[in-house]
């Protein structure tokens, strides 16, 4: 007979208090001006409480990569999104280019919102810091962090429609 | 058997307190669920909620729904009929039934980018920025999941031409 595991502590609802005390410890007194900083510099984050911006640090890990590094394949299945901290990323499809991209965008969207395979391969055109985002937090675990973090997307999206539609209109015109 | 015949999960037993949808209600907000994938992940009061925050418009054919420069404070998702899409007098998109648009310019509080003409008699929803304020999040979570959503669809589309045209 299995009881629920009580002791899985992972999604748990929020708790301010404790979910703050690990982070201060992990990143020390500059943790505040690190948080204040990522919404300062990334319109990503703009709307984010700080309780908000903790949670999404949880919910993502630290990559770095060397200029030439492949971040995914074109045709792989994919759980995570990617936010550039600094860097440049190559966007390909068949060994073309589509788009470069730099600090405070987003890539490797579109795979998690439609669950399919990766329509691109990202490489690294210079050294490249980036936080890779797990499905998880689109999720409804945090829905205020959701919500946030699916309108920051959107826009995202939005922004690059916009751009591809330009090109679009550049090609019939010209 | 490991499991306990008896036992049903807590869950179960709360589903018959919440507020009762009138039945009428109830049949249009199956439609819409099982229609439109934007409904989808929405449970039934979701979209009882979302409706009390739409707008039902009719437009007769050729009747423009915006124009391209407009300020717009809503977007619009086809409930029956059709949408053309224009620039400048080019037809760009042709949507139906359960797809959305107009949603760029409240995501980037830009100009409405292209001209919406009714196609056919038209039934649309307006919704208003508002509904992406509400005070129900998960709502609002779900309908800006749906409109991303949309949005990568309509992004891959557009990649697909260009690369057809670059070639």
């Amino acid at each position: 007979m299995q009881a629920p595991n009580p002791a899985q502590p992972e999604p748990r609802p929020p708790n301010p208090a404790l979910d703050a005390a690990p982070i201060m410890r992990e990143g020390g007194p500059n943790m505040e001006g690190l948080l204040a900083k990522l919404r300062g510099s990334y319109s990503f984050f703009s709307g984010m409480s700080p309780q908000e911006l903790v949670w999404f640090l949880r919910l993502c890990s630290r990559r770095s990569y060397e200029p030439g590094d492949v971040i995914f394949q074109e045709g792989e299945m994919g759980d995570c999104f990617y936010l550039i901290i600094f860097g440049e990323v190559a966007i390909s499809r068949g060994g073309a280019p589509i788009a470069t991209l730099d600090d405070g965008n987003c890539f490797g969207e579109m795979a998690v919102l439609e669950s399919t395979p990766r329509n691109a391969t990202a490489t690294a055109a210079k050294k490249t810091l980036v936080f890779c985002v797990e499905r998880e937090i689109l999720t409804n675990v945090f829905p205020s962090l959701g919500f946030k973090v699916a309108a920051s997307l959107a826009r995202d999206l939005s922004q690059k429609l916009r751009e591809a539609d330009d090109r679009l209109k550049g090609k019939r015109e010209g | 058997m490991p499991d306990e015949p008896g036992q049903q999960p807590a869950f179960q037993k709360l589903t018959f307190k919440k507020e009762a949808v009138p039945p009428q209600l109830q049949a249009l907000i199956r439609k819409l669920q099982k229609t439109y994938l934007f409904f989808s992940d929405m449970l039934e009061d979701e979209v009882g909620q979302f409706l009390k925050l739409c707008k039902r418009e009719t437009f007769e054919d050729g009747k423009k729904v915006f124009s391209q420069g407009e300020l717009g404070n809503t977007f619009y998702l086809v409930v029956s009929g059709e949408v053309r899409i224009m620039v400048e007098n080019t037809e760009v998109a042709r949507l139906g039934p359960g797809q959305v648009f107009g949603e760029m310019a409240i995501l980037e509080e830009a100009p409405r980018n292209a001209t919406a003409l009714a196609l056919g008699n038209t039934l649309l929803f307006s919704i208003s920025r508002s509904v992406l304020a509400t005070r129900a999040p998960v709502l609002g979570f779900k309908v800006v999941v749906g409109m991303a959503r949309q949005l990568s669809v309509k992004l891959r589309e557009a990649n697909e031409l260009i690369r057809k045209q670059e070639k």
